[in-house]
């Protein structure tokens, strides 16, 4: 899994001031009417009529940024703000669908030998660069080379490519990857963004020149559409590429506005000047009951590829937590469908396991735990934790069960929520002390195992893998004190081990599949964390834009292939 | 008729017609309701009852919560659970037999208490203040945050006088060298420092574990001597060859004895005016970094903390606007007193008529 | 006074060193760096980083030395006329502060432009009250003016001025939709005529301003009132009225010019307030400016403009110090540090 420790993410819910939502959402005791659907994720949107017309070319969409992008130098690029920029620009090897499954687009197809130690990718010919060189197999190398430089500040791409052993190119049209191991998650590091070699050659070691070159803040790629110019604080603009291979885009025109207040977003879409908005829960409700809103606009509600749970420490230090009993009865004390009710105003899926449940590798048939206190105090008399002296905690053999959580001081979500799951679980009496930390100390503490429990969001990449965060030897310390992988609460179960070694060699999508299902069972069971729920988007799109659709997998509406290019405005709409 | 003024009215002349001098009533009494509040809060907000007749026993479980009781108490098991089951009064059964009758405070509910609900909730019967977005009684909150608003005003001003009267009284009365090269450099460069800034830097930077009441109130003392400091060196230079000084030191009085007997009981005036000032801008900083997210941190209630919310949910306009008024009051009745402390003491802001 | 003003200067010196050594240390010391933290407020600061990498990092832009060298280095940079360069927006502080050179965008859209802005609108606006209070308030001491203009101006003064935002924006912004309160322009700025542009940054500064104009009018006034009623005692208004002069004559042709002056001064006692109240206010209203950025570096650990901003921020206040203390110490020699 390609997955990431994240803070709560995307500017929904931002730091003390930069928060979301306004607006005089007037509360009222009435129930809200029957709001009209929403599109739902794989539902392409069109305008009556005008399914199953030619598409026709022009008109400008203009969508909000959160932020400035840090560098348009997808290399150099980290954040998820200049992702959002630079994908339109660059074209990766490959891509993933709606679907998440990959699909080509530098690469025109690729093959992975019987033993799985190879895959070669059959580069697409006649691509140009913007400034008309052409594309080969050259730059691909390059890519790689500066994504592997120690010099270059490409810390978050280099772990993807761990298992790669070489990269070459027998001809300008062919890309031959070998891997130290038989690895079915490794073809997802390939949504690589490649550069032009002939504007950012670089020595090697001398990653400097790359990392600050001037071309990051006016970039040259091969995708569909090409650089105009970034005003700071204002605006980036991007226009369709009338060379693209695949054919040139059907808008014109891609217009970035920088708008870091979330409030912001909403009042300008209103006026005009945004296409597109996000919608916090307050502003959602809100629109729904607008009819002038909903008559231009299409509103959308779809997953995220982030989830959220409690870790809790089982690598023997906290035997609280040692009982698989004690740790199912936590989590079913936790009252997270209300969470994600009055807090989260609904837009939260509650989770069974570590993956997410509009992907392939979720398993519906696991149902998530219900919120259950009495089921959960019995489990804990069963576990022998009574309440014998009367002071409304559990005890046993002397000791109180309490315990402390830590959280990232910055995601002040996550301590909203945990202020809550405090006062659930003092109700089957058990104390939870909640503990925020600076974002970095949190790193630090949970790297290095020493906590008892915390809470984390996980954002989940392009591959379901549960590697890192599940098998045994990611729970390892290694010498330096620092956790190995991201299974930091040691969770360690020798057929989930086996299953997860299994699924990284399954090539065929169904015996993965059979493999992560059988580990989601089984850890659904073991509770090694406390599954949370994850959490729904949701925002509104100008409805002149047709063909307008929200992944089914969690990719939103533009972070997956083609997304953005199959959007058409009628001529008479422009 | 006239009566002969009593013996108490001619030991004590003054106040003739009023308690207290006009300039200090509102100021003495707001800030005495403050303390009251603050010393009383469990009594006054709390989910625990007051008196409760349960099992046939008079049970005081709220007033465990008062500070010095509830260490000298022998520990009541019966109301410890009470704590459990904020409402209550719930039926009998489960081996709980209802009570006979029970006594709730003012507010019955704890600066704690989270619900989902009542998240948003606004004023009304039952939560005089409103709620805020975990479902916390606002006005339980408030009630408890008077302590944290009362300590803050008063530690950090009480820091803030030990370490500015000891440097002025260093450079007033010792002079020479010391003064010149370390005590004046010294107050005139915390005159300069962007003291809000710094506070801000500094608590923004803190981890968030070492973020308490105790720590805001040493990073508030510690950046705001520089004027008291400014003050004290003044007077004591001034005093210093006062007549009554000079007459103490050629009887052999230490320069300690000097300075504590005979220069700060004269100093006073000025450093409380100053003082009070100070705190009126303590408490304000204490407020202003609670709202910015980096002073008390939730769950423990502040003031500022609690006005914080508004800024997430603007729709809950309850969060903003009774925490910020109380906040007002305190400062103005700090400054009333600054200003009456400056008019007995016959002294003048430059700025003032 | 003139030794005691050289004094003064030569003092900065030393006041500057403390200041950026006292915050670089405070700073460097907490937890956190810039690869750590997030990396913006609203961004989603999502890093995968091995912790390896991360010290290869630290390494790499010598944050892993102990602060005193990295302060030396910083010090060595500033030498040579550079703030640094700032790790969150991977461009020079100075073109973070300034905003770039022309054409890029002007000034006025600046962090350091858009607070200067600010504050010079809300000085006006104090001014602009201030002034005549003062005025009415002297011109008949202890009368119903003066009273209800010092009543009115103390309960000002003691109002906390993020209060006073929120409740300006559940009113005025949220309850009535009179005035926008978030960020600098709307939306449709691009397409605006030059004064349609300026009306639409004084709408958006009005309600910012009034919370950071109205602390200082009670100060404002009472000095006024204080000026004028000194200057109307003086020797030459008696002359004036002798001669038969109105009262609106000596007022405003004699007393008045004569109280002006001291009053330069009082810019100097009001600039270090509204330094430190432009954090809050611009961060509660967006305001693209100084204050706003520096939370922000101070979130995401960009100790080239957290400096750079305790720097500038630290030279206001000693500048508007010391003029503020040539007037106070000419006035009363008790505070003059000699």
């Amino acid at each position: 899994m390609r997955g990431r420790r994240s803070l709560f993410g995307l500017g929904l819910f931002g730091l003390i001031l930069l928060v979301s939502c306004g607006g005089a959402a007037e509360k009222g005791p009435t129930a809200p009417p029957p709001a009209p659907a929403s599109k739902a994720p794989g539902e392409a949107a069109f305008l009556p009529g005008y399914e199953g017309r030619a598409p026709e070319s022009g008109g400008t969409f203009t969508r909000p940024l959160p932020a400035e992008p840090v560098t348009l130098n997808p290399v150099v690029a980290s954040d998820q703000v200049s992702f959002l920029v630079y994908k339109w620009i660059f074209d990766p090897l490959l891509d993933m669908n709606e679907n998440m499954e990959p699909v080509g687009v530098l690469a025109e197809s690729w093959e992975t030998s019987p033993d799985g130690r190879t895959t070669t990718f059959h580069l697409r010919k006649g691509v140009k660069w913007h400034d008309g060189k052409p594309f080969t197999a050259d730059d691909v190398l390059f890519t790689y080379r500066a994504c592997m430089d120690p010099t270059v500040d490409a810390v978050n791409k280099r772990p993807t490519f761990g298992e790669v052993s070489s990269v070459e190119a027998p001809d300008p049209y062919t890309v031959r990857v070998a891997w130290k191991v038989p690895y079915a998650p490794g073809l997802a590091a390939w949504v690589l963004h490649v550069v032009p070699r002939h504007l950012y050659d670089f020595p090697p070691g001398k990653g400097a020149s790359f990392n600050e070159n001037p071309l990051n803040a006016r970039p040259v790629g091969t995708g569909p559409f090409r650089f105009v110019e970034w005003r700071r604080g204002e605006a980036v603009v991007l226009e369709a590429n009338p060379d693209y291979p695949r054919g040139r885009p059907h808008l014109q025109r891609l217009v970035f506005k920088i708008l870091p207040q979330a409030q912001t977003q909403l009042a300008a879409y209103r006026t005009g000047a945004l296409d597109m908005t996000g919608l916090a829960p307050e502003q959602w409700d809100e629109v729904r009951k607008d009819p002038r809103f909903l008559e231009s606009s299409w509103v959308f509600e779809y997953p995220s590829r982030q989830f959220f749970f409690i870790v809790w420490n089982l690598d023997g230090s906290v035997p609280l937590f040692a009982d698989r009993k004690v740790r199912r009865a936590l989590a079913l004390a936790l009252n997270r469908k209300g969470v994600v009710e009055k807090i989260l105003g609904g837009h939260g899926t509650l989770l069974s396991g570590p993956f997410y449940p509009g992907g392939w590798e979720y398993n519906p048939a696991v149902a998530p735990l219900p919120y259950d206190p009495a089921e959960a105090s019995r489990l804990l008399e069963e576990a022998g934790w009574r309440d014998t002296d009367g002071d409304g905690l559990r005890d046993r053999g002397g000791k109180p069960f309490s315990f402390e959580c830590l959280v990232p001081a910055e995601a002040d979500m996550f301590s909203r929520w945990l202020e809550v799951f405090q006062q659930d679980l003092q109700k089957v009496g058990v104390r939870m002390e909640v503990r925020k930390l600076e974002w970095g100390v949190f790193l630090d503490r949970t790297h290095r195992h020493r906590f008892e429990a915390y809470l984390s969001g996980w954002s989940l990449g392009d591959d379901p893998d549960p590697f890192q965060l599940l098998h045994s030897s990611q729970g390892k310390l290694l010498p330096s004190g620092m956790g190995a992988g991201q299974n930091d609460g040691s969770y360690s179960n020798p057929e989930v081990d086996r299953l997860v070694e299994e699924q990284q060699r399954a090539f065929d999508r169904k015996a993965r599949q059979r493999a992560l299902w059988r580990i989601h069972e089984i850890v659904a069971e073991d509770q090694p964390h406390a599954y949370l729920f994850a959490a729904t988007q949701t925002a509104a799109v100008r409805n002149r834009f047709q063909n307008v659709k929200a992944s089914r997998a969690g990719y939103g509406l533009f972070t997956w292939y083609p997304s953005l290019l199959e959007w058409w405005v009628p001529k008479d709409r422009q | 008729m006239r009566f002969p003024l009593s013996p108490l009215r001619r030991l004590f002349p003054l106040p003739q017609r009023r308690l207290l001098p006009p300039g200090l009533f509102f100021p003495a009494a707001f800030l005495g309701l403050l303390a009251a509040v603050s010393l009383l809060a469990p009594l006054l907000a709390n989910n625990k009852p007051l008196a409760v007749h349960l099992d046939g026993r008079l049970r005081f479980p709220a007033f465990r919560d008062l500070f010095p009781l509830g260490l000298l108490l022998r520990p009541d098991e019966a109301a410890l659970a009470l704590e459990r089951d904020p409402r209550w009064f719930g039926p009998e059964g489960e081996g709980r037999k209802r009570a006979r009758w029970v006594l709730l405070p003012l507010i019955p509910y704890s600066p704690y208490e989270t619900s989902l609900d009542r998240i948003h909730e606004p004023p009304g019967r039952e939560h005089l203040l409103g709620c805020d977005d975990v479902g916390r009684d606002v006005a339980a909150r408030l009630v408890h945050g008077t302590q944290v608003t009362l300590l803050t005003g008063v530690l950090s001003m009480l820091l803030a006088l030990l370490v500015g009267v000891s440097l002025g009284a260093l450079g007033g009365f010792a002079g020479g060298a010391v003064d010149r090269f370390f005590v004046s450099p010294a107050i005139e460069v915390m005159l300069c420092f962007p003291t809000f800034f710094f506070i801000l830097t500094v608590t923004a930077v803190t981890d968030p574990r070492y973020l308490n009441l105790w720590s805001v109130i040493l990073v508030i003392g510690l950046t705001s001597w520089a004027p008291l400091a400014r003050f004290a060196r003044a007077e004591f230079l001034r005093l210093k060859s006062a007549p009554y000084v000079e007459a103490a030191r050629s009887l052999g009085a230490g320069p300690f004895r000097q300075a504590l007997r005979h220069i700060l009981p004269n100093a006073s005036g000025p450093l409380a005016v100053n003082a009070a000032f100070g705190a009126a801008g303590a408490v304000l900083s204490e407020a202003a970094l609670s709202f910015l997210g980096v002073g008390i941190q939730p769950p423990e209630p502040s003031w500022g903390n609690v006005m914080s919310l508004v800024v997430r949910h603007w729709s809950d306009w309850w969060l903003g606007l009774f925490p910020g008024a109380a906040l007002f009051l305190t400062v103005m009745a700090y400054n009333r007193l600054g200003e009456a402390l400056e008019g007995r003491a016959g002294l003048q802001n430059p700025a003032s008529a | 006074m003139g030794t005691y003003a050289l004094r003064r200067l030569l003092l900065m010196v030393p006041t500057f060193f403390l200041i950026t050594a006292v915050v670089f240390a405070a700073v460097k010391l907490a937890p956190g760096n810039p690869f750590s933290a997030s990396r913006s407020a609203g961004e989603g600061a999502v890093r995968q980083m091995n912790p390896a990498d991360h010290q290869d990092l630290l390494h790499r832009y010598g944050l892993d030395r102990p602060w005193y060298v990295q302060y030396g280095k910083w010090l060595a940079t500033l030498a040579s006329g550079s703030l640094g360069v700032s790790y969150s927006q991977r461009r020079p502080v100075s073109e973070v502060l300034f905003g770039e050179a022309f054409p890029g965008g002007g000034f006025l859209s600046s962090p350091l432009g858009a607070t200067l802005l600010l504050n010079a609108l809300a000085t006006l606006l104090m001014l602009a009250v201030a002034l005549p209070a003062g005025f009415a308030a002297a011109r008949r001491p202890g009368g119903a003016a003066d009273r209800l203009v010092s009543g009115l101006l103390y309960v000002l003064y003691s109002l906390p001025n993020f209060w006073v935002a929120v409740l300006l924006i559940l009113v005025v912004g949220v309850r009535f939709r009179l005035l926008p309160f978030i960020g600098m322009r709307s939306e449709a700025f691009a397409s605006l005529g030059f004064w349609e542009r300026a009306a639409d940054v004084l709408r958006h500064a009005a309600l910012p301003a009034l919370c950071l104009a109205y602390g200082g009018m009670a100060f404002v006034a009472r000095f006024t009132r204080r000026a004028l009623l000194e200057s109307l005692g003086s020797d030459f208004v008696r002359a004036a009225r002798a001669r038969g002069l109105s009262e609106g004559r000596v007022l405003w042709g004699h007393a008045a010019r004569n109280a002006l002056l001291p009053m330069v001064t009082l810019l100097g006692l009001l600039l270090p307030g509204l330094v430190s109240g432009s954090v809050i206010v611009e961060s509660l209203f967006a305001w693209p400016g100084m204050g706003q950025l520096f939370m922000k570096a101070v979130y995401t650990r960009d100790y080239p403009v957290i400096l750079a901003e305790s720097v500038l921020g630290a030279v206001v206040v000693m500048g508007s110090t010391l003029l503020a203390d040539l007037w106070y110490g000419a006035a009363d020699p008790r505070v003059r540090l000699e």
